[in-house]
């Protein structure tokens, strides 16, 4: 009976896709993020919360992944920044394709800074990439501290982690130093911030000061 | 819940295998699937079963191979099978690693039966 060798990795499109993309933003001198995290993590409260700040100082531009509606497109049109809307229709995450077909609707020329909101999932984004310089994993305390280890991967892949929500610690059993002691069990290098609600607003300077960092790093 | 996207991926790549190839029919699909996929094997064999409905893989045995996850600890440099989080170097215990493989999803191998030609008299 016949056999055929194939050992092709089913990834291997979406990584020579991601190449592509990351070889353009470089070529433009945008800096590309990719925000991961569970349905209800706080993913777009924390970019309507960061991006006045960064577009003071950058031009920017958002793609929403979600599976329906362009809800969280509106909410970030809602400060003046470009915003568009992907849905996946039931599609668990956004591939380097569906990002690609995107980029003719986005003046990369004269753009900085191209933020993408991944599909509310902690699992499957974590497999692909979109050419991203920073990803940024984002887990609300109230999740529970254990959640690192129960999404290793997420955090084996990742270089930031955004613990949000961090106001709510009072009223739940959940630390985030124990948070912070399980992601750094799993990758002593990951880079975490806290963001939490106040009387004043929202706090979130230290990841702010860290993406200004990186972004000037890759345009300047 | 990737497991229909990646399994359509896979077929596809399959096809463009045996693209030119006298099939008449696929008896069986070997994948190698790793454990930091986030892959499940119920999933795929689901998505196997129903995308390959009415193609020439239907019928076939899907066989995967679960591959370990091998790691290189980036303050010492060994290579070491893990197994479950966290993951501490065997040598000098640090936490710090990279991933050698894994988390690879791919198609090993397929095995057919090839269409009988009739030979013309």
């Amino acid at each position: 009976m016949p056999k055929i060798t194939v050992n092709k990795d089913v990834k291997d499109l979406n990584q020579q896709q991601a190449d592509k993309n990351r070889a353009l933003f470089s070529e433009c001198g945008v800096f590309v993020i990719n925000i991961i995290g569970s349905p209800g993590a706080g993913k777009t409260t924390l970019l309507e919360n960061i991006l006045p700040r960064l577009s003071k100082k950058f031009r920017v531009c958002v793609i929403e992944g979600d599976l329906a509606t362009d809800n969280d497109a509106e909410r970030i049109r809602k400060a003046n920044i470009q915003a568009i809307q992907i849905n996946t229709n039931g599609g668990c995450h956004l591939d380097a394709f569906m990002i690609n077909k995107q980029l003719n609707a986005i003046d990369l020329a004269n753009l900085d800074l191209l933020i993408i909101e991944n599909v509310g999932n902690l699992v499957c984004p974590t497999g692909f990439d979109l050419g991203e310089d920073m990803r940024i994993v984002v887990m609300s305390i109230a999740e529970g501290d254990d959640k690192p280890h129960k999404y290793p991967i997420a955090v084996l892949n990742t270089d930031v982690i955004a613990i949000t929500k961090t106001d709510l610690m009072p009223y739940i059993d959940a630390d985030t130093a124990k948070m912070r002691e399980a992601i750094h069990s799993i990758k002593p290098q990951v880079k975490v911030f806290e963001t939490k609600k106040t009387s004043a607003g929202y706090e979130a300077h230290g990841l702010i000061s860290y993406i200004e960092e990186r972004v000037n790093a890759k345009i300047i | 819940m990737h497991e229909m996207s990646l399994m359509s991926g896979m077929l596809s790549i399959a096809n463009d295998a045996l693209r030119g190839l006298n099939v008449k029919r696929v008896n069986a699909v070997t994948v190698s699937v790793g454990v930091l996929s986030n892959c499940l094997t119920d999933a795929l064999e689901l998505a196997f079963r129903s995308l390959s409905e009415n193609t020439v893989f239907e019928g076939a045995r899907l066989i995967l191979c679960e591959k370990d996850f091998l790691a290189k600890c980036s303050v010492c440099g060994k290579e070491f099978t893990a197994s479950g989080f966290p993951v501490a170097c065997p040598a000098c215990t640090s936490a710090r690693l990279a991933i050698i493989s894994g988390d690879e999803v791919y198609i090993e191998s397929i095995d057919y039966e090839e269409e009988v030609c009739q030979k013309s008299q």
